[in-house]
């Protein structure tokens, strides 16, 4: 296990379970807290580890927010939950959690709960039964069906996010499918995909343990993901250096912990990465061997595209030649001294140092290009494929990975990494899908901006989309630019908007139908976190009133659709789309809610699901392993004696076991068919709209640790929204002085978008340098995304939320 | 005059005399700037505006806090009593109790302890809010009263429990917010945690009970039990101070988190 070298190791089953289970107790020991607890052979087998209180009953489960993938272990008694705690046989998290982790029991308990479908009759929402709901969405679909869409979620799991792409692009023929994750990590999908040829992390959370160098690219860690932030700096307590770098626009909690706070210019850590590329050629410090052997150039090609076109290493150096350190310097405003900083750290090919980011480099306009870039400096410098040593992106919702990358819920993607527009994985899914040769229509369908903006227009127009089935997400407080993109529907009575969902939001004030959803433990779940673990939940109490399972709303729906005629809801031996048959082979009526809630549709549709990721080496573990498992990172691979083997680094021999022997290091989905990944050069390009006269600030816009995204789930545990019950614009302390705002005031809030009245904050949660503001998303009462920019990445279509011209004036 | 060719460059250096003229001049206007800043300095009645930046939200909350007064306003400030200002500060002085003083503890007081202990959870098990406002932008405050524990008055700082996890606002957050926004909850929420898991039994009457809880995340016992803590809470016999020799852990409650079933024996 202390061999960094990850290539030689043997990693079979037992090995596995024996090195972890050291490295558990080692950690564990190094605390400080072990010794009167190591009993390793003495602990009883099965149970353990939870209290014994009298009937209170424990079960496994992924905390419901983050894309950390935390397990959490859920109390119930008398059908309700009375306690959660950290799972300690967890490898994310080892029996820590954050405050949102520990108050997860409490979101489903809000008074408020969604409990009846609701039907907007003479402007008014009015319960309905769940036959009537479903009749009426059926009807407005079949009526058009190529005018509607379904806008989905990182937070659907893996069935339900399955059900829904099956539904709409093998029933439907349509793919205007796209899920909120467009907003959220689509930048980091295109990054992968355009640097290794294939979506997702190579490694994994373990690098957190090893690592000597931690760089955080715009990611306020400590409140983001505050479980693997601590996960770094408690190694500190333990005598362990960790060299932590903050390249970040704002002093954080994330920056008090730093060694190095680095205050940057918005949009210059393009320029930064270049200039760190361009030292290292000129410093002949990059790694020659790992590069001459296993990446190519690339280049953005005229026009830039995705994929762009092959450079040499000598037009790779010419093209980097302007980013020197003075010119990168005047950029990003960071001093000679600070980036000789990062120069010295990726030009030691000593130290092990991990890269890590969110939403700082994903939501950009130049997105896919930050990412490319950051691969490239790693790839570049050798820093690539030992433990602790490589870039690695992280997620914001619990199943971005799972459910939106994995399953495909994207405009122009299929189960297992597939796309529409390739007419051997179209052949791949329709024959998995026992659907017609030419069901799957071969045209990408809305990306997330362009689905809303045709639904904000005239129906009149071609192409136009009149009805969007919004399911486990809240698009009027989290699109950009709402104003445009959301709140414009109201223009349009002939528009149709159908809202699943567990609490009244900013997107059911404007929904014509709104559908009470079953949440996390009153439904049976699969998501898949950052580290490309997928992990299994069972069902632990009742939903409240009616609320249903989504999966369920929409199979109930494509069997009505079926029985109204639709001949996309039959598969190609004429049965039910979502066919399902009892031991003795009898149809199973899953669209009937009893018979759904006695079936575990989940195993069945994860199972249906299974056989895509094999295209492209992502096999998922089965079901029934991660019934028993604390979620297990894919590919999972059967071994010779019929053990699964979860891979904790791919393209590493020794532990992806698609690597061919004795390659060390292999691509095997390389853009360029030879095994070998790209290290990019993108040119920086300015950012689309930055502060002028008129509006002179930068509008940086985010989370804070209490509150996860729109806050309907956590504003409604009173623990958290005490804490933090509202919005607020942060302010520096210099521009206070000059507006004369203290903390309190009011402030107006401008855009050329829309503008907000909100209380001022000099200097609170963080501090923003002189110039720049920061706003909180989560407060349903301060939209701050009516003033955000739709402007996005070319490639992954992913908008900018972090910068854009604002203009803040006092309210007298 | 010897002065009229001071610039000519072959004049060689000026008469000494021609600028030690000037002194008395110099000083006269140096005095009369100092004397015109200091009379200006005094006179300027508006508060800094550093000052005028910081905090003001606290002064407006009905908060039991009062803005520190600037050195110049205290010459004016009218200062008298409020609630929270004892006379004498012989009150205040809390005095660690000896380790053999006889502790005094109560069925009442045990269950006034267990209430108030609760008082800051969702349920048994749950972080503890932080019933005071904290530094926003670091967790590194926390451990100036909470590393060793302090009580001042009856109000107790209890010493941390798990000295080895100090990113003490990844768990803990504050009862009531620092942000200058207002708190208008948009609804309630009907959540009821678990309570304590009672009592630890004996195995015979006058033998030491088990530990009652989990001692995940609390691990030092002193924390709760020791001389700075709830009253109702403090062990009996703090000059015994290796717990676990007498107090087993629970098996129900306690059993260790890694060993996994399916673990192979060397």
């Amino acid at each position: 296990m202390n061999d960094n070298s990850l290539t030689n190791q043997q990693t079979d089953r037992r090995g596995f379970l024996r090195a972890t289970a050291m490295a558990v107790a080692t950690s564990l020991a190094a605390n400080g807290f072990a010794e009167e607890k190591t009993p390793t052979s003495s602990t009883p087998p099965g149970g353990f580890d939870l209290p014994v209180i009298p009937d209170v009953t424990w079960d496994k489960a992924p905390c419901r927010f983050c894309g950390t993938g935390c397990h959490v272990m859920v109390g119930v008694k008398d059908g309700r939950i009375v306690a959660v705690t950290g799972d300690r046989q967890a490898e994310v998290n080892k029996g820590l959690l954050c405050v949102k982790g520990y108050h997860t029991g409490l979101i489903l308990y809000g008074n408020d709960r969604l409990k009846t479908p609701l039907l907007r009759k003479n402007g008014k929402l009015e319960p309905v039964s769940w036959d009537e709901a479903i009749n009426v969405i059926a009807k407005r679909i079949h009526g058009a069906p190529e005018r509607f869409a379904i806008y989905g979620s990182g937070q659907w799991t893996i069935p339900e996010g399955y059900a829904a792409n099956k539904f709409i692009k093998g029933g439907l023929s349509n793919n205007h499918i796209d899920p909120n994750a467009r907003l959220c990590m689509a930048s980091a999908v295109t990054g992968y995909i355009s640097t290794y040829g294939v979506d997702e992390p190579y490694n994994c959370y373990d690098d957190l343990d090893h690592c000597d160098v931690l760089i955080l690219w715009g990611n306020n860690f400590a409140e983001m993901h505050p479980v693997l932030f601590s996960r770094v700096v408690d190694r500190r307590l333990r005598g362990e250096k960790v060299v932590l770098v903050d390249l970040t626009t704002r002093r954080t909690r994330t920056s008090q912990q730093a060694d190095h706070v680095m205050i940057m210019q918005p949009q210059s850590d393009m320029a930064i990465a270049n200039g760190i590329a361009r030292e290292l050629l000129v410093r002949d410090a990059w790694s020659k061997d790992f590069v001459n052997k296993h990446c190519n150039f690339r280049g953005p090609g005229q026009p830039a595209t995705l994929m762009g076109e092959a450079i040499s290493f000598e037009q790779y150096r010419a093209e980097l030649d302007e980013y020197t350190p003075e010119m990168v310097s005047k950029l990003s405003g960071l001093s000679l001294k600070q980036l000789g900083v990062l120069f010295d750290l990726f030009a030691n090919p000593k130290l092990k140092i991990t890269s890590l980011w969110c939403m700082g480099m994903n939501q950009h306009t130049q997105g896919t290009a930050i990412n490319n870039l950051v691969h490239g400096v790693h790839l570049l410098s050798g820093h690539w494929g030992k433990k602790g040593d490589g870039p690695q992106s992280l997620t914001g919702q619990p199943s971005a990975c799972g459910t939106v990358r994995e399953v495909g819920t994207l405009a122009h993607a299929l189960p297992g990494d597939l796309r529409v527009d390739d007419a051997r994985h179209r052949e791949i899914a329709e024959k998995l899908w026992h659907v017609p040769a030419g069901r799957i229509n071969p045209k990408p369908g809305y990306h997330t901006v362009l689905m809303w903006e045709k639904f904000c227009t005239s129906s009149t127009e071609p192409g136009g989309i009149d009805t969007i089935w919004v399911q486990v997400t809240n698009p009027g407080q989290s699109l950009p630019n709402t104003h445009k993109l959301f709140d414009a529907k109201a223009q349009h009575p002939e528009k149709f908007l159908i809202v699943s969902d567990v609490y009244p939001t900013a997107t059911t004030e404007l929904a014509d139908l709104v559908l009470p959803s079953a949440m996390w433990v009153e439904k049976n779940g699969v998501y898949g976190n950052s580290e490309r673990r997928t992990q299994q939940w069972n069902r632990m109490v009742d939903p409240p009133g009616e609320a249903r399972d989504d999966a369920w709303q929409t199979i109930a729906v494509a069997h009505r659709l079926m029985e109204l005629g639709h001949p996309g809801m039959n598969d190609g031996e004429g049965r039910f789309l979502f066919h399902q048959a009892d031991a003795s082979g009898s149809e199973l009526p899953i669209w009937d809610w009893a018979t759904y809630r006695t079936t575990n549709m989940d195993e069945r549709l994860y199972e249906e699901y299974r056989p895509f990721t094999a295209f492209k080496h992502k096999q998922v573990a089965p079901y029934q392993e991660l019934v028993k498992a604390h979620g297990l990172r894919w590919p999972v691979v059967q071994s010779a004696d019929g053990t699964w083997k979860e891979t904790r680094y791919r393209f590493i021999e020794g532990e992806d076991s698609f690597v061919e022997p004795r390659k060390g290091f292999q691509f095997y989905h390389s853009v360029t068919k030879d095994d070998k990944a790209l290290i990019w050069f993108r040119p920086y390009v300015a950012p689309p709209e930055m502060p002028d006269a008129e509006y002179p600030y930068w509008l940086d816009t985010g989370r804070v640790l209490e509150h996860w995204h729109t806050g309907t789930m956590t504003m409604r545990v009173p623990q958290l929204r005490r804490a933090m019950p509202g919005a607020y614009v942060e302010i520096s302390r210099e521009d206070a002085v000059r507006l004369d705002v203290k903390t309190g005031d009011n402030v107006k809030l401008a855009t050329r978008r829309g503008e907000l009245v909100i209380t001022a904050w000099v200097d609170g949660r963080a501090s923003c340098s002189p110039g720049h503001l920061f706003v909180p998303f989560f407060d349903e009462r301060k939209l701050i995304n009516r003033l955000t920019l739709d402007a996005h990445c070319p490639f992954s279509k992913e908008p900018d939320y972090k910068k854009c011209a604002a203009r803040l004036t006092k309210v007298t | 005059m010897d002065n009229a060719t001071p610039l000519h460059a072959d004049s060689g250096p000026p008469d000494p005399t021609t600028w030690q003229r000037f002194i008395p001049l110099l000083v006269v206007v140096v005095g009369a700037l100092t004397l015109v800043g200091f009379i200006a300095g005094i006179a300027d009645v508006r508060p800094p505006e550093r000052q005028s930046v910081v905090r003001q939200h606290v002064a407006s909350k009905a908060s039991t806090t009062r803005p520190a007064r600037s050195y110049r306003e205290l010459s004016v400030a009218q200062l008298s009593e409020n609630a929270d200002w004892h006379p004498s500060l012989a009150t205040l002085k809390f005095t660690k109790p000896g380790l053999f003083e006889p502790v005094k503890r109560t069925p009442e007081m045990k269950a006034a302890a267990l209430a108030d202990r609760m008082s800051t959870r969702a349920y048994d098990g749950a972080p503890p809010v932080i019933p005071h406002p904290v530094e926003q932008q670091s967790a590194a405050n926390c451990l100036a009263c909470h590393r060793d524990g302090i009580q001042i008055g009856d109000r107790v700082a209890t010493r941390i429990s798990h000295p080895h996890f100090s990113g003490c606002t990844q768990c803990h957050v504050e009862s009531r917010h620092s942000s200058p926004t207002t708190d208008e909850p948009l609804t309630t929420n009907s959540f009821a945690g678990i309570q304590r898991s009672g009592a630890g039994t004996r195995a015979l009457i006058g033998l030491p009970p088990v530990i009652p809880h989990t001692t995940w995340l609390r691990e030092d016992c002193l924390s709760c039990h020791g001389l700075v803590a709830r009253a109702g809470l403090r062990t009996t016999h703090p000059w015994l101070s290796n717990c676990i020799q007498c107090h087993a852990a629970s098996s129900d409650l306690d059993q260790v988190p890694f060993a996994m079933s399916e673990q192979p024996s060397p």
